[in-house]
């Protein structure tokens, strides 16, 4: 009864949003639908077809968690068309075909079927660990390589041999926060705010281990329901245990929503949010009250144009969109997109899924400074966690904290 | 067969006896019998085959060709079985077993049919629904093909009672796929309709839950927005702001519940239960109804697009509950028209069930009898199997065993014993056929067998009777010759006697003559010295005239010489007289040694003495008798050969018969050849050894024909004809130089030569002679 309503509900998800006109998808689809004739001639893999790969993406392209999955819509397509433009990777084009699920499981389930129904090599840049949690069964059921999903929630790290994380986890992302906060701060009283979902469960449980292998416990929580902003109420109860920093495990939105109050309610501790936040929006959303907001990332800090990748994103970024801004959650999507042609590269003229998939275990690779390795048991390319901090209305990037 | 039997057998003519037993005549009468009723085409060959009589062809084509018709006769009646069986079962697999396989058909085809009914009802898609309603249409369509082909086929007096439920289900699967498909329509209805309570639910709640956090907030710390100041305790605090939170959380509660009774409709499975829900969800309406009007204006604007739908949703024509009700009512008629159906079927099972046990019935009854019938089969073929092989192993044992097989070993060891020589036994004649016909024929051949064995005796005794007569004949011969030889020998026997009394007689005469000899020579030497006339050298006695004639001195003148010269002729005359009279005496001495056949005494005795005086007398008395004869002795004496210990009477008897036979030989050969080239010759030579004596009487004569060598030291064997010799001689000579401990060998060349070698140890080995004399 439950599974009828939500792929009823996410039906009227997509198309809600194919209606709101997003031309690029359409052109996706067709090109997708036009060369399936091909596909059975030439006798290639799903996906594959003689002048193309097609990759799929299910992921929010609307609600409050709407930038990440733009933002990595935006860096995949900028890693695809550098490739088509100046090196094709053994003369195909590579596509990518997107479908919105608004940040909800069930939609994301629904777009994933869809999308390996109608022939996608593999799904790239899914956003979000619920939607995630549900939609990597489906790609695992079907053997579709599932790469980058923007989460590092821990289940896609264990016994999941057709997903390639290509970020570090979660579980590191709460341990180096604590461990910055312990070692640099000192800091003894740390409080969670954490969204009521999967998402949130992986970064309590991260932080809960931190803690608990330095003999600490939280002083406070405070939870709130997924795409609303009714945090206040977590407020208060975290407020209640006083804490010198808090960790926020959730979306952008909510987190500004929190910081914005917490500050308008006089606490002084430390902020501190997960990578999946949502960098740019996060410090939009917070504008000068930003300031001294911590998130930790696991891609490059994205102006560091000294790294060989940063500065192939930019060029690239503005090769597709010259208003976009170079940002952490697309340079992700860039990175995973790089990462998906540099594997492509690997597996030879003709690949498959199986192929692909074994290709990411073959040694480690250099996506021009950012080095991503993969072996048996290990479907995580990368273990860095960066720290980054609102300055001036500007992120910095961090190797320790300070007050 | 008896001795005496045999011995009638014989005296009968080999003519055949032709009794025949009566068994046979009766077979043979019987073959007749059949012959004759043959048509006249078929008899004549028959006729031509069998010689026209019940033999071995007969009998052996008769009796395979019954045999042949009792197997033919079988096989025959097994096919009629078979063909009984045959007609029997394919009215079973024709009929009965397709009948039986159609009404089956019915049976499950209903059974799938009244299955596959209600799957429609359940169908979830329209592209489910159609795969049902062409399964169901399939499944109409082999139920009608199989109902029809039982009516066709009309093998159970199958009748309207399959139609009428056939029609009757068909009818009700109209109206089920009509029902199927409004309720699938229904029920997309309501999944939408639940899909788009769950999504209003989501929002009106995601709405409120900012609301409600705000208001809490608010209550709580007095902020209300950023930037503002907070309320006071006095203002946050109020009733008023108590009673809009207490709103929003009833609010938000009566929609969750409004929303989760409406869910609950959509899937209420009977009418009272959807009543119920409808029921409280209508209350809730109320409640929310009463909170939106009492909160705020503003607020309640922003929840009231939500409510107003999801209000829509539970109470429109096309709502929730309205779509519920028309699906469970149309779900109850279908499920009649379903039950109906199950009916219908459970009908048209039944019927075809009637049809199928009537089927079976039949069936089994027709399997019985065949069963039956083969049973009867398997009990009279194996009869007849046994009946024929007794009929084949009767006529194998009649015809092959007792009349051929009996009849022709009796045939075949009758042969045996007549070529085993036993001609004495009768053959056995049974029968009028070829082995009879053999029988005959082999008592005919025994009787001329008999016959021929008794011509061949006759023969055989003639045969003997004249060798019998033969060996009389030699042996009256052979008694002649011996009898001659008696006479011969009486007569030398005699001869010997007469010669023995004449040496006797002559031996004193000789006495007289010799002794007056020697007194004559005394009387002439008294003569001469009385007349002074010197005796002229006479020492020599031998020496003839030439020593004589010279007269003494004193007589001087001429008488004187002239008596000298007469008394010298007288000395000489006189000299010769005794000289002769001397050697007669010698022969009359031999003469009565030799006939005296006394035994010697052994003596010393010179051999080349012995070898030349007996050759000498032999030379002399065969010159006696034929004055033709001359030989030369050639004497080749060895002076060593000296004395030998031996009776020399004997001993002389074998030189004396060899010399002879020697000088016979040579004389016939002289005969035989041209004078003057033949020179006989008879060598005697000695050898004298420190122990033996060997002496060689060699002649140049005819010699010894083999055949006759062998035999001449066997006694009274001659070659000389009756007188001439005895057989005797070198026997003797053979015996005397054994009695002497030496040998006699003899080697010859008929033509050219013949050689004597005695040899004679010197003292004699052999016993005493004289000790046995």
């Amino acid at each position: 009864m439950t599974a009828r309503r939500a792929s009823a509900s996410g039906a009227a998800v997509v198309a809600t949003w194919a209606a709101a006109g997003v031309a690029a998808a359409g052109e996706v689809r067709g090109a997708g639908v036009q060369e399936a004739g091909e596909l059975e001639a030439g006798g290639f893999h799903p996906g594959v077809y003689v002048d193309s790969v097609v990759f799929g993406q299910s992921a929010a392209f609307t609600g409050p968690s709407h930038e990440l999955g733009t933002g990595m819509n935006l860096g995949i397509r900028a890693a695809f068309e550098e490739a088509n433009r100046n090196n094709p990777v053994f003369g195909r084009q590579l596509k990518l075909r997107w479908l919105d699920d608004g940040y909800e499981p069930e939609a994301a389930v629904a777009n994933s079927r869809t999308l390996i129904d109608e022939g996608v090599f593999a799904l790239i840049g899914a956003v979000g660990t619920p939607t995630s949690n549900a939609a990597e069964v489906v790609a695992g059921a079907a053997s579709v390589p599932y790469i980058a999903p923007f989460t590092g929630a821990e289940f896609l790290r264990v016994d999941r041999d057709h997903v390639v994380n290509l970020r570090a986890s979660y579980f590191q992302e709460t341990e180096e926060m604590v461990e910055r906060l312990t070692s640099d701060l000192d800091t003894r009283r740390i409080a969670i705010l954490y969204q009521e979902d999967s998402y949130g469960d992986a970064g309590l449980q991260g932080v809960l281990g931190a803690l608990e292998r330095r003999g600490m416990e939280l002083v406070s929580s405070g939870t709130y329901t997924r795409n609303t902003v009714a945090v206040k109420r977590a407020l208060l109860a975290i407020r209640e245990g006083n804490p010198q920093a808090v960790i926020i495990v959730g979306s952008y939105a909510a987190a500004a929503e929190f910081i914005l109050w917490a500050r308008e309610l006089g606490m002084n501790s430390v902020f501190l949010n997960l990578s999946f936040v949502g960098s740019n929006a996060l410090r939009q959303e917070l504008g000068a009250e930003g300031e001294g907001v911590i998130v930790t990332q696991v891609v490059p800090f994205p102006l560091d144009t000294s790294l060989a990748v940063v500065r192939d994103y930019h060029a690239a970024l503005r090769a597709v969109d010259p208003d976009a801004e170079p940002g952490f959650v697309s340079l992700e999507g860039y990175l995973a997109g790089r990462f998906t042609v540099e594997v492509l590269r690997r597996v030879g003229v003709s690949p498959t899924r199986t192929s692909f998939l074994e290709a990411t275990r073959r040694g480690p690779i250099d996506l021009g400074g950012f080095v991503v390795e993969y072996g048996q048991g290990d479907n995580q390319g990368s273990d860095r966690v960066y720290m980054t901090e609102i300055r001036g209305g500007r992120f910095v990037s961090l190797t320790r904290l300070s007050r | 067969m008896s001795a005496e039997d045999s011995a009638r057998q014989d005296q009968e003519t080999p003519s055949v006896p032709a009794e025949a037993p009566a068994a046979e005549s009766g077979l043979d009468s019987m073959f007749h019998a059949v012959v004759d009723r043959l048509p006249a085409f078929a008899r004549t060959r028959v006729v031509a085959f069998t010689g026209g009589r019940f033999g071995l062809a007969a009998q052996i084509w008769g009796g395979l060709l019954a045999m042949f018709a009792v197997v033919m006769v079988t096989a025959v009646f097994g096919l009629g079985l078979m063909t009984v069986i045959n007609q029997r079962q394919s009215r079973v697999t024709q009929a009965e077993v397709p009948g039986l396989i159609a009404s089956f058909r019915v049976s499950r085809s209903a059974a799938a049919l009244v299955g596959a009914a209600p799957q429609m009802l359940v169908a979830r898609s329209p592209d489910e629904l159609t795969r049902r309603e062409e399964e169901v249409a399939e499944r109409a369509g082999l139920l009608g093909a199989a109902v029809n082909r039982v009516l066709i086929m009309d093998v159970f007096g199958a009748d309207s009672t399959l139609a009428a439920p056939l029609d009757e289900l068909t009818d009700n699967l109209d109206q089920i796929r009509i029902s199927a498909s409004l309720l699938l329509e229904h029920n997309q209805q309501l999944v939408e309709l639940e899909a788009d309570i769950g999504a209003l639910l989501e929002s009106v709640r995601i709405l409120l839950e900012d609301v409600i956090d705000d208001q809490e907030f608010f209550v709580a710390t007095g902020f209300r927005e950023r930037g503002q100041p907070a309320a006071s305790l006095a203002v946050r605090a109020s009733p008023a702001e108590q009673r809009y939170l207490t709103n929003l959380l009833d609010l938000r509660a009566d929609v969750t519940v409004a929303s989760q009774l409406m869910l609950q409709g959509a899937r209420a499975e009977s009418l009272p239960l959807l009543l119920a829900n409808r029921e409280r969800a209508q209350g809730s309406f109320l409640r929310i109804n009463t909170v939106l009007s009492e909160i705020r204006a503003g607020t309640a604007a922003r929840f009231r697009p939500g409510v107003d739908a999801l209000r829509a949703l539970y109470e429109a024509d096309d709502g929730v509950f309205a779509v519920r009700e028309l699906w469970l009512r149309e779900n109850a008629a279908a499920e009649q028209i379903l039950a109906e159906s199950n009916n219908a079927a459970d009908q048209l099972v039944a019927t075809t069930e009637l049809l199928v046990s009537r089927a079976e019935q039949s069936t089994a009854e027709a399997a019985d009898a065949t069963a039956a019938l083969v049973t009867l089969s398997w009990w009279l073929i194996l009869g007849f199997g046994l009946a024929a092989s007794g009929a084949v192993i009767w006529f194998g044992w009649h015809l092959f065993g007792k009349r051929l097989l009996s009849r022709t070993q009796h045939l075949a060891h009758s042969m045996r014993q007549m070529s085993g020589g036993d001609l004495e036994v009768k053959v056995k004649i049974q029968g009028n056929d070829e082995v009879g016909d053999m029988a005959q024929a082999l008592e005919v051949f025994r009787q001329h067998a008999l016959e021929v064995q008794r011509l061949n005796l006759v023969e055989k005794l003639a045969a003997e009777i004249q060798e019998k007569n033969e060996r009389l004949e030699g042996t009256l011969e052979e008694l002649r010759r011996t009898q001659q030889q008696v006479v011969t020998q009486e007569k030398l026997a005699s001869l010997g006697a007469l010669t023995a009394g004449i040496a006797h007689e002559i031996r004193n005469p000789l006495n007289f003559v010799n002794n007056f000899a020697v007194l004559s020579v005394e009387l002439i030497e008294e003569v001469r010295e009385e007349l002074g006339i010197e005796a002229e050298d006479d020492g020599d006695d031998e020496g003839g005239e030439d020593g004589e004639g010279s007269a003494g001195a004193n007589t001087g003148d001429a008488d004187w010489e002239y008596v000298s010269e007469i008394l010298g002729d007288l000395t000489t005359n006189v000299a010769k007289v005794r000289e002769h009279g001397l050697r007669a005496n010698r022969i009359v001495e031999g003469m009565l040694a030799h006939s005296r056949e006394e035994a010697g005494h052994l003596e010393d005795v010179n051999v080349n003495q012995l070898v030349d005086e007996y050759a000498k007398l032999a030379y002399h008395g065969l010159r006696a008798t034929d004055s033709n004869f001359n030989v030369t002795l050639d004497r080749q004496f060895d002076p060593a050969a000296g004395n030998v210990k031996a009776t020399a009477r004997d001993l002389s008897r074998v030189f004396l018969n060899i010399v002879t036979n020697a000088c016979h030989a040579t004389q016939a050969r002289f005969e035989q050849e041209e004078r003057g080239t033949y020179s006989p010759t008879v060598v005697l030579k000695t050898e004298g050894e420190d122990d033996w004596v060997e002496i060689r009487i060699r002649d140049n004569g005819t010699g010894i024909p083999d055949d006759v060598r062998d035999r001449i030291f066997d006694p009274f064997f001659t070659t000389k004809s009756g007188t001439q010799g005895t057989g005797l001689g070198l026997s003797i000579s053979h015996e005397i130089v054994q009695e002497h401990g030496g040998s006699l060998a003899v080697d010859t060349e008929p033509g050219v030569f013949t050689e004597f070698t005695v040899r004679i140890p010197r003292r004699s080995a052999a016993s005493d002679p004289a000790g046995v004399a």
